[in-house]
């Protein structure tokens, strides 16, 4: 079954700092996870994830910092990070 | 990797043999494969733990400023395994602008009801690319 998904407060600047089509990439990744969390390890603890993308030449590199509750049924984001270098 | 800083040292030494730089690419690696055993220590619930996630975290920093150091070192030579190093040191580059401390803070927020559907922040974000 899937969980719901949330983003923290402030983790949304983070991810108006990236372009439109990463931002959309970026909630497929997301709903890819909220529909299997087995992706993502189960433990009391947050969770760091990432993803990359090859886009005009350049490598993305996504990562963010998750928070999986099994109570609740929900992923949340807590923080993501963007970084790019030209792809070989 | 050595204890000291490659940044500091490989260009001391000079022009390495191919063979020398591939050693220094796959220790890179190894060493970054023990390292990410540790990745559910990262980010602890638990604020007992966090002195240990800060200093996992060191740890990975001084792994990047030595992998850089290996990458610089590598430049222009068809290396195996260079590009999974390269991915690893783009990666936790990203991770380590996430230090725990941050992460704390957010996850303070979402207890205190600061946080907002995947559906809320998407529609926001679409309408601020279109104005």
């Amino acid at each position: 079954m899937s969980y719901g998904l949330g983003v923290a407060g402030d983790a949304r600047a983070d991810l108006r700092a990236m372009d439109v089509w990463l931002q959309e990439d970026f909630w497929d990744e997301l709903e890819r996870i909220a529909a299997d969390p087995s992706l993502i390890v189960e433990g009391a603890d947050d969770l760091f994830y990432s993803f990359t993308r090859v886009h005009a030449g350049q490598k993305h590199y996504v990562t963010m910092t998750i928070a999986r509750n099994d109570q609740n049924r929900t992923v949340t984001v807590l923080g993501i990070t963007h970084r790019q270098s030209a792809s070989p | 990797m050595s204890g000291i800083p490659l940044t500091a040292l490989l260009p001391e030494l000079g022009g390495s043999s191919r063979e020398s730089t591939r050693r220094w690419v796959s220790a890179a690696l190894a060493h970054a494969d023990a390292l990410s055993a540790y990745d559910r220590w990262l980010y602890p619930r638990d604020p007992g733990r966090q002195a240990a996630a800060e200093r996992l975290h060191e740890a990975w920093q001084a792994w990047v400023d030595d992998a850089e150091a290996v990458l610089r070192q590598a430049i222009d030579q068809d290396i195996p395994g260079i590009e999974s190093l390269r991915d690893q040191v783009c990666i936790r580059q990203g991770m380590l602008k996430m230090p725990p401390a941050l992460i704390a803070q957010r996850r303070e927020q979402v207890a205190r009801g600061e946080v907002h559907s995947m559906e809320e922040v998407r529609r926001e974000l679409r309408a601020g690319s279109r104005g």
